[in-house]
This record gives structure tokens, C-alpha cells and sequence, in this order.
């Protein structure tokens, strides 16, 4: 799963967006992690993130709350994290490597930054994914800013009619830009979802009168 | 998925919510084209219909493939793991699944937000296959291959919906150049959009990635966004 690969996001917006997951590798690790995927999902929590969630199950923003995740927890959970600023990355990456649990860990997000911050704390990656974009039928593809937000869920769940539709109802006073950002979350299971970022968007969309 | 019109009033709230158009009205009711449908799941969970008219009726195969690759929260059986089934680079530091010398190869076919038949996959795993990639066995779309050296893919898929199916291989470093022409080349064949992932280890010694340089030499540009395993892994 590459789901956080590809966000289509611009240079201001990438400075605010630092994914995180972790997962035991089947077959190899799996056995026994339940409780250190539930120690690794507090680590995650304590530090500021804008989302979070167990892939299995969903996130805080699809109204699963913490004591769920944790009740639901596998040797197959995912425990994803998104962060709004490199600060609280830093933080959580340094209690992750204290915590030492042997767990796998990504972060995704601008590479240089996320580099600098792995100095910082003293962890030497493993290996890395590069985006070469997007191929094929673009022509096909939403308005550019749709496509962000919708790119912020990389399993596709954000519907770009859902989008232009949150867009019409913000504009129309019928709800804020915040309860926006929050509703277009609650589609993408992850814990992803970065509703800082969507809600930037948001905002600039209904400035310039829908999306474009 | 379907809709249970006993239940429905024709509010067409619903319209909005899946990522693929397929809800319409019909006589005052929605309706989901099946054809269009990938079983993502994301009507039903997201609770947008008050009179809980989303029904999931029960999947044979080839169907339920759609659902396994396009609901996130439906785990692949071979591969015990959700989303579209594979752990690809994120539990490396681990599997080892890509090694030093070589290039791994994300080919997610459909997103961002498009979909894509399985024909569309087919068309990329053939001419993957005929440059002798190695298809990674722990993938879902590499499971439903009939024959991993031409990349042909069991006639009864094709026709298939999904979300999105990631092509995921190694290749020998010295390939790299011949993998992306050959992906260029067959571009204006594939009718959805793909995207590309590069997946290196970094060497023991520096964080230097002398791929990007061969890849902004022969024209690629990369984002500047990319997803690092950190190496907390162990087994």
C-alpha cells in the first residue's frame, strides 16, 4: 500500500504534513505485537497529531475514540499518525526510538525535512520511497484542488463530488470550514487525513468561489 | 453494495459520497451501477444515509476481489494485511524485501482517484513481464497472475473493477532506464492513470541517493514528499 506516496500537495502545504505508520511484518514479527502496537498508537497520540487511527478499524475522525482502538488491536493493526509541524515529529520520533519496541515505522512527507529530523534524533533509515508522479489519463483526473484533498486519503475514499459539495455548503453559510475539513475525514479509515491542511484548502477554495 | 429501496426516500444525500459516481437516482430512488461499483464500502460506513438503506450483499468471486483491493478495511487473506494488500517497503527494515542492489517498483494503477479494470492492470504487467522483473509474490495483483513470466492475468479478473491495484517488482539497478522508457512507451495505452514509486535501501554508511540523480538525469523529475522507512524494525 502506498497510500501516503502520493499526496498531490504544493510546497507550503507538504511543510505541514508528516504522516506516520507502523506495522509488524507478517510472518516475521507478527506474533505477540498486539501490545506493542498498542504502546506504539499512545506514543503516537501524545504528541500533537492532527489525526490518527488504526487502518483496520478507522479513525478518531470515523468516531472510533482510543479505548476502541486499543480494545480492537491485532498483530495485523496498522497504527497510523498525521503531524502539522516538524516539532511534534521530532518528539514523537524520539520517544518511538526509546521505546525501542521493533516495530516498523514510515514517515512520509518532504524528504529533506524528514531527513534533517532523523539526524536530529539520531536514527539511521532504512529505506526510501520516491514519487515520480502521476502517469496515464490525466485529463481524467478532478480540478487541482480537489485533488489534493482527495490525495489526503490515499485509499481513494474522499469522493471528489463529496469535496465540491462541502465547498457549495461552506460557501452557502451552511456550515463552517472547520466542520468541513472534519466531515471529508471521516470517509478515510487511516487516520491520515490531514484536516489542518484540508482545512487550508477549504478555505482558499471558498475564497476563490469553488473548486478550480 | 446495493440499496435496499424499500428503505430509501430519494433524498439523494447519498449522491455525493462515493469516490467512483456510482450512486444515481432511478424513479426516486438511488441506485448503485454495479458495474462502476468497487465494493470500497464508503456509502455504507459513512453513515450519510439516515434510513441505513446500504446493504451488503454477499460477494462471490471474482467479485469479492474488488472488495479485498478496494476497502481499506478488509484484510487480504494471502498476504494477512489491509489496505491494498501489501507491505511493500514499509516493513523493510525487516523483510529485507528490497535489497542494496536492486530497485522496487510501486505501480499504483487507477489512483489517484480514477480506478481502473483489471485489463488496464494486464496491459502494464505484460510488458513488465517482458522485461524480466520480478514480480513480488507477497502482492495481491501478482497472486491473480496466471503466469508470472509473460504477466497474464487469470481471464476471469479482467473484467473486474477496482479502486486501485498496486504492480509492485524488483529490478537489477542497471534496469532502471529500461523499466521507465518502457513505461513511457505504454502510457498512452493505459486507459486510467498510474502512479510510480522508486523504493531504494539507503547504503550503511550516508543517506545519499545517487538514484535521484540518474533519474533527474534521464529526464524523471521526483517529488518532494517520499515515505521513509526509519529502521526501528527488527525481527
Amino acid at each position: 500500500m502506498t497510500h501516503t506516496l502520493h499526496r498531490q500537495l504544493f510546497q507550503e502545504d507538504v511543510k505541514k504534513d508528516f504522516v506516520i505508520l507502523s506495522m509488524a511484518a507478517q510472518g516475521f514479527n507478527n506474533q505477540g505485537a498486539t501490545p506493542k502496537l498498542v504502546q506504539l498508537l499512545e506514543i503516537l497520540r501524545k504528541h500533537n497529531p492532527d489525526n490518527y487511527g488504526d487502518d483496520s478499524i478507522g479513525s478518531i475522525f470515523t468516531g472510533i475514540t482510543l479505548e476502541k482502538m486499543k480494545e480492537n488491536a491485532s498483530d495485523h493493526s496498522y497504527m497510523d499518525a498525521v503531524y502539522t509541524n516538524i516539532d511534534d515529529l521530532v518528539g514523537v520520533l524520539k520517544e518511538l526510538k526509546e521505546a525501542d519496541l521493533g516495530i516498523s515505522v514510515t514517515v512520509t512527507g518532504d524528504r529533506e525535512t524528514i531527513l534533517r529530523a532523523l539526524k536530529v534524533v539520531g536514527i539511521k533509515p532504512n529505506s526510501i520511497h520516491l514519487s515520480l508522479g502521476i502517469m496515464g489519463q490525466k485529463e481524467k483526473l478532478p480540478e487541482r484542488d480537489v485533488l489534493k484533498i482527495c490525495s489526503l486519503c490515499g485509499h481513494g475514499m474522499i469522493a471528489p463530488a463529496r469535496v465540491r459539495d462541502i465547498v457549495r455548503k461552506i460557501s452557502a453559510g451552511k456550515i463552517g470550514v472547520r466542520e468541513g475539513a472534519e466531515l471529508l475525514g471521516n470517509t478515510c479509515t487511516c487516520g491520515i487525513f490531514n484536516t489542518k491542511v484540508a482545512e487550508e484548502i477549504l478555505q482558499k477554495m471558498v475564497q476563490k468561489g469553488g473548486s478550480r | 453494495m446495493i440499496i435496499d429501496k424499500t428503505k430509501c426516500i430519494g433524498c439523494d444525500f447519498c449522491l455525493v459520497i462515493c469516490p467512483l459516481s456510482a450512486i444515481y437516482l432511478e424513479k426516486k430512488k438511488a441506485v448503485i451501477d454495479q458495474h462502476t461499483c468497487v465494493e470500497c464500502g464508503v456509502c455504507k460506513r459513512s453513515n450519510i444515509c439516515s434510513q441505513n438503506a446500504f446493504l451488503e450483499d454477499d460477494l462471490n468471486w471474482p467479485r469479492s476481489f474488488r472488495k479485498v483491493l478496494s476497502d481499506p478495511v478488509t484484510m487480504v487473506e494471502t498476504t494477512k494485511v489491509t489496505g491494498r494488500g501489501t507491505e511493500e517497503m514499509k516493513t523493510n527494515d525487516v523483510t529485507n524485501r528490497y535489497k542494496e542492489d536492486e530497485y522496487g517498483f510501486s505501480i499504483d494503477v487507477g489512483r489517484p482517484n480514477i480506478g481502473t479494470s483489471i485489463r488496464e492492470i494486464e496491459k502494464l504487467t505484460k510488458k513488465l513481464a517482458s522485461l524480466g522483473v520480478i514480480f513480488e509474490e507477497e502482492n495481491p495483483i501478482t497472486t491473480i497472475m496466471k503466469d508470472l513470466k509473460t504477466g497474464v492475468i487469470r481471464e476471469e479478473m479482467l473484467n473486474q473493477n477496482l479502486m486501485s491495484g498496486i504492480i509492485e517488482f524488483r529490478i537489477p539497478r542497471e534496469k532502471l532506464k529500461t523499466v521507465l522508457n518502457a513505461l513511457q512507451e505504454i502510457e498512452p495505452e493505459i486507459g486510467t492513470v498510474f502512479t510510480i514509486g522508486i523504493v531504494t535501501k539507503f547504503s550503511k554508511e550516508d543517506n545519499n541517493l545517487p538514484v535521484i540523480d540518474e533519474l533527474e538525469s534521464n529526464g524523471f523529475s521526483i517529488a518532494p514528499q517520499a515515505k521513509i522507512n526509519i529502521g526501528l524494525g527488527r525481527r
